[in-house]
């Protein structure tokens, strides 16, 4: 019995990084699969599809460096700016713009990195929906306690929850 | 009057009005259950006469007393009305109601009753700037015109009035249908476009309005040809993609469009008196995804026991005039399931399924919904593969009918009981909640399991709604059942 609570308390730890690689459809078994009955969990670009978020910051840099110099040094700033994968993407864009399309090992490398902010997004997506199936209210909206800080709540409650317990089986009853 | 008072009385007026409503659909002999238990079948009871007869009995042993009918409009209009009388007629040429007719005399025959519904307009009543067909745009969903539906749905109605003779038994009559469901499933792209419409930077919601068109003219004509006629909303689809511009719209969303409620945790109705939306019960699909107790993760998507997203916003609309007739609503389950292993590689256990099942129809209950059609009597052919069709039977099919074998999720439709624990009683020593719908009313015996042999722990009434509900003391992993009469429930273990 400790034994599978000190392996729950490890999958609620290891949830943020293993949710990072799940996809946005939930088909858990017993569920038709059938693409309407389909359960689609938020993505972390909010009222946003994940395909057009990646998107959108695939094609800013050059976007804005066609807007003479002051597009270059905004397209610099928003490269500087970014979070560490997006700015890996955006910086790849830039010099896959340079070369030609397709070229086996490099277009594979190209690729790759472009999926990384779309990953944060699912990453997110997954916290917000856990977030929204444990307090019943968006995590990420006004008044909400926040994934966060709720997670590490959590871990920490059912971690104190599991000692008393176990303590409380140890002391003889009676 | 107090509001507990006020509570009572309207839960009193709710109950005699839904006794009134399950009632036509019932079987008359008896004390009706709380909860109408049906099926959709499309692959036997609806496409193969030669089996039907068998199914059907199969369908009354699994104690339902309905079946859901999907029928699609443009397989019986077969050319375009010369004109709206035309449109109306029953008799007209254009219309093809042979298969119809045959099956519907087959549900009078075995004494089940119909619950129609009829989507998927011709292509000629499909709206303008349609785009080709294709998966994404399916034939029939189009912005399909809502006067053409109205006159299609008038004949349909005078056909099935239960006074229109039977062409092929002169002297008789065709059965009646008092149980109407205008289309399928509005929210999603399958049966019913454009979702959303982009209006300049933004996205607009136009399935709720499209479909309010269609509703309002189909409950019109329905009732037009008997007043007694019961309409039920299309049941709308559980997911959907979270943002705006998808090809699904959450169904809680949509129903809140429709019924012009702005605000989902504190909905506000906008005035929409001149142009209410128009039924007797609304109904929905809350396919599961986990347990039947598990809710949605996103807002606005319904499944099991998500119904107060969509009992909410009705309330506040009811109150503010917004839905005709204004008096409290029925609310219907009208399709869901779970797939079961076997046969389906990814389904859940039979045992489990049976399991959830009974859980489904307590959950269902708890939430005033008084009706549960479940998708599928016997379990779909594989066809294309496991992901493309349900194997969500009751039945494990069989070459036949005659060699379907039942599920044990049989048993749970005829006979459900649940037994869940409390939050509190997390220690698994605390007292578990038993509810279950016997055959008929009268006394029923709860048996706990020992080792191999079951023992008589408590005996029970259920009511006139067949209903009983108790608390005992009873751990983590107690296994219960109920008997009334010898017949046995399908066996409950303490969640």
């Amino acid at each position: 019995m400790r034994r599978l609570a000190l392996l729950t308390v490890a999958g609620l730890l290891a949830f943020p990084a293993s949710g990072a690689a799940q996809t946005i459809t939930n088909t858990p078994p017993g569920n038709s699969g059938l693409r309407q009955y389909v359960e689609v969990v938020p993505t972390g670009g909010g009222d946003t599809p994940s395909q057009a978020v990646q998107k959108g910051k695939a094609h800013l840099p050059s976007a804005l460096r066609g807007a003479g110099r002051d597009g270059q040094r905004l397209a610099d700033i928003a490269v500087q700016s970014s979070p560490a994968p997006a700015r890996q993407a955006l910086g790849q864009g830039r010099r896959s713009g340079k070369r030609a399309a397709g070229e086996g090992t490099d277009a594979k490398r190209r690729r790759s990195p472009a999926r990384n902010p779309d990953r944060s997004t699912e990453s997110d997506a997954t916290r917000k929906a856990l977030g929204t199936a444990l307090t019943g209210s968006d995590p990420g909206g006004a008044g909400g306690l926040g994934v966060p800080l709720l997670i590490p709540m959590l871990v920490a409650a059912t971690i104190v929850g599991l000692l008393t317990w176990g303590a409380r089986r140890r002391t003889p009853e009676g | 009057m107090s509001v507990s008072r006020r509570r009572t009385l309207g839960a009193l007026i709710g109950a005699a009005l839904s006794a009134a409503a399950i009632g036509g659909i019932a079987t008359p002999a008896q004390a009706a259950p709380a909860m109408l238990r049906g099926f959709t079948d499309l692959d036997t009871i609806q496409r193969n006469p030669a089996e039907r007869s068998l199914a059907l009995e199969h369908l009354k042993h699994a104690r339902a007393t309905s079946l859901r009918i999907m029928w699609l409009w443009s397989e019986v209009e077969r050319a375009k009305p010369a004109d709206r009388t035309q449109a109306r007629d029953p008799d007209a040429p254009i219309y093809d109601f042979s298969k119809l007719d045959a099956l519907l005399r087959d549900l009078a025959a075995a004494g089940v009753r119909p619950l129609l519904e009829i989507h998927e307009a011709p292509a000629w009543w499909e709206g303008p700037k349609r785009p080709r067909v294709s998966h994404r745009v399916p034939a029939g969903t189009w912005r399909p015109n809502p006067t053409a539906y109205a006159d299609f749905m008038t004949a349909v109605a005078r056909r099935y009035s239960g006074s229109h003779p039977d062409p092929l038994r002169p002297g008789e009559t065709l059965p009646r249908v008092r149980h109407w469901q205008l289309w399928n499933e509005p929210n999603l792209y399958n049966f019913l476009n454009p979702q959303w419409v982009r209006d300049g930077r933004r996205w607009r919601r136009v399935s709720p309005r499209l479909y309010k068109r269609l509703l309002n003219a189909g409950y019109e004509a329905v009732k037009s040809v008997a007043r007694d006629n019961v309409v039920v909303s299309a049941g709308t689809a559980p997911f959907a993609e979270p943002w705006p511009g998808g090809p699904r719209m959450p169904a809680a969303a949509f129903w809140r469009a429709l019924l012009c409620v702005d605000g989902r945790e504190h909905p506000r109705a906008r005035d929409c008196r001149k142009d209410p939306a128009k039924f007797d019960i609304l109904a929905h699909h809350p396919y599961p995804i986990g347990p039947p107790g598990r809710k949605a993760i996103n807002p606005d998507d319904v499944v099991i026991p998500d119904f107060p997203k969509l009992q909410k916003p009705l309330r506040v609309a009811l109150a503010a005039g917004n839905v005709h007739p204004k008096r409290p609503k029925r609310i219907w389950a009208t399709e869901l399931s779970w797939d079961s292993r076997p046969p389906d590689p990814k389904g859940i256990p039979a045992v489990l399924q049976a399991r959830y099942l009974a859980g489904t129809l307590y959950v269902l209950w708890r939430q005033g919904v008084r009706a549960m059609f479940w998708w599928n009597l016997r379990d779909d052919v594989r066809g294309h593969g496991w992901e493309y069709t349900l194997q969500s039977g009751v039945y494990l099919r069989g070459k036949t009918v005659a060699e379907d074998r039942p599920k044990p999720s049989l048993q749970a439709m005829r006979f459900p009981f649940v037994a869940y624990r409390r939050w509190e009683n997390f220690r698994g020593h605390g007292r578990a909640l038993l509810w279950g719908m016997a055959p008929r009313p009268g006394p029923v015996e709860i048996q706990r399991r020992h080792g191999e042999r079951w023992r008589t722990i408590r005996r029970v009434r259920a009511g006139q709604d067949h209903v009983f509900k108790l608390r005992l003391a009873a751990g983590r992993g107690v296994r219960l059942r109920a008997v009334q009469d010898g017949e046995i429930s399908v066996d409950a273990k303490v969640f």
